[in-house]
């Protein structure tokens, strides 16, 4: 059927594509313009408000990475193309094609690290005290260090298992508490200070030691004369998880906190290795055990049949005599641990001030939208016979690709940093949302509105017979 | 040299055709039978299009005075003019119409057999004439039917009819029928077109289209281009086949690099370079043969270490002369396809630029000079010798009626040079 409003609709919006109009898009969000008796002012800034720190990852060589982005604007806007416009007469519904060859995301940054941290298995690794490259064994990279790599690997296959998966979902669960404690992320504690260096089972006897049994153990788990288990080992462990609990509880300041949960955590773990072998075993063994029986059936087999009969030739465990020692020597040796911890605050204060870094710059990334909807509503308004056609534009569907900002600066923290943006999906989406909102945004539309209407009234002025 | 990057266009026969084969498939559209009440009789009005339509490029500005009658005639609201506002002035749909595409076809034999009880049965042959546009929504062109006309009869119970129950149904039948014709969105690889500008010229129906990154066109003035009289062609413009190359050379593996190094730091170097083919610039010729010059990218650096000193050395690579090959484009299937027909010879220059003692130049960079030579020039060479791509998806159209799909597909096309653009001319072939 014919409708004369598609046509004209057709020459109103050619006339935004025509150079040496005011109204010629390209130009005129850039520069603005002048004629036909208007000025046009140009688009100006699409600013974007500053984002405050965001954290980006914690690593083990910098600490907590966070970045701050400010002074950031959407520009390009003039490398708009257009890909046509479709008008239903029947709704007044208008809908524009544009695509945008050149568009950039830029302002300036500032990014810091905090200092050491790190999650708990890795922060264990490095306080085993083995040496300075334990110290820059980075979370996203654990593979650099092989014991941290044969964990990952246990974890893995323990979490194949209900009983096993019980512990790692323990574990995980309290990450965060057991990371602040035992990585010592807040500053040395008791924990940390005793972790390498109590010897409860004799001189030479540290966590270290009894570390490397248990590496050597795990990677030949089913070989007898390599075992974990024996009555040194199981107090060492005992003392350790002792001196974490107090640890904990030192921390809580209610019950049910997340300091108490985790001391309860702790717990699990004391009445869980009491249910493995008692005495020294493989941990292909232990493996097995947790990967065949259920939580509950691992302490009914204990508590009514006993536990799996041991391959290895065992010397018992006397849990008792365990129990009694570890708690005796916990109970005697903690405030000791707790003044060293004091003792070293004030050196952990001046070393996390020397590994801490920051850096700002300048940040860019260029992008492209191929193809996006700009839509509205097209209405005859005024009183006849002076009525003309009127656009409102209402939104711009846009999709904006994931944005990898580059900043501007170089260095080995810098490095860090653009590592982190690079592999943060979440971040780029987050400045690709906040990018979609300004193309969506009241000042855009307003002005395009502008525009478009400043070019229906040019081409077609008034709609009804005069 | 026209102002467009692509066109577009079909003749008349080319739109014969389609509307032929319309009538052959879909004949049930092309007859039918109404009642009409004439001072109180009853009539019984049968009609059958006894030939196709034939459509009528050659005078769009009558088409347009057509549609533009056609507007006066159409009853309100027209578009967005609710009831309470008034429909476009008449300034507007003067403008309206004489913006359009506009062209006619025509039934020139449409039998009409009049009964009536007690009334002489009547049998008349009539001739139709509709008038149609071509509408853009988006980058798609739809035909539009906006009116139907034929002579006045001279007997006034058989004129009421036909201007009052024929016509009407014809054109609806019509609108049915053509309203179906759409000409979807041209592409060409990795290139976005603008929206098309549609019109009647030189008998043809045609639509030219610019890159979308470039202003929309304007229709060009009478004369100005020499459109191909084939039933279908398309230009290409040079621009457009410029930014086709470049397209194809961005998106090729057209660059290469390495690095290596010699000797140690007492004595020695690292080197390195990233080379590639850049600046296309494409010439349309005569013969329809394409030209193609570009140059050489990139960069070659090197290091000498001399006693522990590094001294950093650039270098300029280029060719002489620049490097230059010749196109071919060919239809092949249903493709214009681009390939290499020759590559003119070239010398690869790598030579250190600023300021670098003599020693160094005629002793330890002579081995980077050679190696950089020895790896980038036939990589040129083999790029240059190995163009292929297809520029252009040639269209088929397809119209959809009454359950029937009819394909139209331009065929028997050839390649050829049009107002410094190149051509590709042909017929059109039907199926359904």
């Amino acid at each position: 059927m014919t409708d004369p409003n598609q046509l004209l609709m057709q020459i109103a919006w050619k006339r935004l594509w025509t150079p040496g109009t005011p109204y010629y898009l390209p130009t005129a969000i850039l520069s603005g313009a002048s004629g036909n008796g208007i000025t046009v002012d140009p688009l100006g800034t699409l600013s974007i408000a500053d984002t405050g720190a965001i954290p980006l990852v914690q690593s083990s060589t910098w600490g907590n990475i966070s970045v701050e982005l400010v002074n950031a604007e959407v520009a390009g806007i003039n490398t708009l193309t257009n890909g046509g416009m479709v008008y239903d007469s029947t709704s007044g519904a208008f809908t524009a094609t544009l695509g945008l060859t050149a568009g950039s995301f830029t302002g300036d940054y500032s990014a810091s690290g905090t200092g050491v941290a790190g999650c708990a298995i890795s922060a264990a690794s490095t306080l085993l005290g083995s040496g300075a490259d334990a110290a820059f064994v980075r979370d996203d990279d654990p593979v650099e260090d092989p014991n941290l790599a044969l964990a990952t690997s246990y974890r893995d296959q323990l979490a194949l298992s209900d009983a096993g998966l019980d512990q790692v979902a323990s574990y995980y669960n309290n990450n965060d508490t057991l990371n602040e404690v035992v990585s010592g992320q807040n500053g040395p504690n008791a924990f940390t200070a005793a972790w390498p260096n109590a010897t409860p089972t004799g001189p030479g006897k540290t966590s270290g030691y009894f570390a490397q049994q248990t590496s050597t153990a795990a990677q030949n788990p089913n070989d007898p004369n390599a075992t974990v288990g024996d009555t040194d080992y199981s107090v060492h462990s005992f003392c350790m998880q002792g001196i974490l609990l107090k640890t904990l509880l030192a921390m809580s300041t209610q019950k049910g906190d997340r300091y108490d949960q985790a001391a309860q955590s702790t717990l699990t773990f004391r009445s869980q290795v009491q249910q493995q072998p008692p005495g020294p075993t493989t941990v292909g063994t232990v493996m097995t055990t947790l990967g065949t029986t259920p939580p509950t059936q691992v302490a009914s087999n204990t508590l009514d049949e006993g536990p799996p009969a041991a391959t290895e030739a065992a010397q018992p465990v006397d849990w008792d005599a365990v129990l009694q020692q570890a708690d005796a020597y916990v109970d005697e040796t903690y405030g000791h641990w707790d003044t060293m911890a004091t003792e070293q605050h004030t050196e952990w204060t001046a070393a996390l001030q020397a590994s801490s870094n920051s850096i700002n710059g300048s940040f860019v990334d260029n992008f492209s939208v191929p193809s996006a909807k700009l839509s509205g509503t097209i209405q005859v308004v005024g009183v006849s016979p002076n009525t003309s056609l009127q656009i409102t534009l209402s939104s711009f569907d846009v999709t904006v690709p994931r944005i990898a900002i580059s900043l501007s600066g170089s260095g080995s923290f810098l490095d860090a940093v653009q590592n982190a943006i690079a592999n943060a999906n979440w971040f780029q989406d987050l400045m690709a949302k906040k990018i979609h909102d300004q193309l969506n945004s009241a000042k855009l539309l307003s002005w395009l509105t502008d525009r478009v209407n400043q070019s229906i009234t040019e081409a077609l002025g008034n709609f009804g017979d005069a | 040299m026209p102002s467009f990057d692509f066109a577009i266009g079909l003749t008349a026969n080319g739109l014969d055709a389609v509307s032929v084969s319309l009538y052959q498939q879909v004949p049930q559209l092309f007859k039918g039978t109404q009642q009409a009440s004439v001072s109180g009789i009853e009539y019984t009005v049968d009609w059958n299009v006894e030939a196709p339509a034939t459509f009528d490029l050659s005078d769009p500005a009558g088409a347009q005075s057509a549609l533009r009658a056609h507007m006066d005639a159409a009853e309100p609201p027209l578009g967005v003019a609710a009831s309470s506002t008034p429909p476009p002035s008449a300034a507007l749909l003067d403008l309206a119409a004489a913006n359009a595409a506009a062209f006619s076809f025509t039934y020139q034999s449409v039998g009409l057999a009049l009964s009536a009880p007690g009334v002489s049965p009547a049998g008349l042959t009539i001739a139709l004439t509709a008038t149609a546009h071509m509408a853009v929504s988006g980058t798609q062109q739809t035909m539009v039917i906006d009116g139907m006309t034929t002579p006045q009869q001279s007997d006034p119970v058989q004129n009421w009819i036909v201007q009052n129950v024929v016509l009407p149904e014809m054109l609806a039948s019509s609108q049915q029928i053509f309203g179906g014709v759409t000409i979807p969105e041209i592409t060409l690889p990795g290139l976005t077109l603008g929206p098309p500008v549609p019109f009647v010229q030189d008998n043809t129906l045609i639509a030219v289209a610019n890159l979308a990154t470039e202003p929309q066109p304007d229709v060009p003035a009478a004369g100005t281009v020499d459109w191909p009289g084939s039933d279908f062609f398309t230009l290409i413009s040079q621009n457009a086949f410029q930014a086709l190359t470049a397209n194809y050379i961005a998106t090729s593996q057209s660059t290469m690099s390495d690095s290596g190094s010699s000797g140690d730091h007492w004595g020695g170097d690292d080197w390195s370079y990233s080379l590639g083919i850049g600046s296309p610039r494409v010439t349309l010729n005569a013969d329809a043969s394409v030209t193609l010059d570009a140059a050489v990218q990139g960069s070659v650096a090197a290091s000498i270490y001399v006693l522990y000193v590094p001294i950093g050395v650039g270098f300029t690579a280029y060719t002489e002369p620049g490097l230059s090959a010749q196109l071919s484009v060919t239809v092949e299937g249903s493709s214009l396809v681009v390939k290499t027909t020759s590559v003119a010879s070239f010398v690869l220059v790598v030579a250190p630029s600023g300021s670098v003692p003599e020693e160094i130049v005629g002793g330890m960079l002579e081995p980077i000079v050679l190696a950089v030579v020895a790896a980038f020039s036939p990589f040129v060479s083999s790029f240059l010798g190995g163009i292929q791509f297809a520029s252009f998806d040639i269209p088929t159209y397809t119209v959809s009626v009454g359950g029937v799909t009819i394909t139209m597909a331009p065929t028997n096309l050839t390649v050829s040079s049009v107002d410094g653009m190149l051509a590709l001319v042909g017929g059109t072939a039907i199926s359904g």
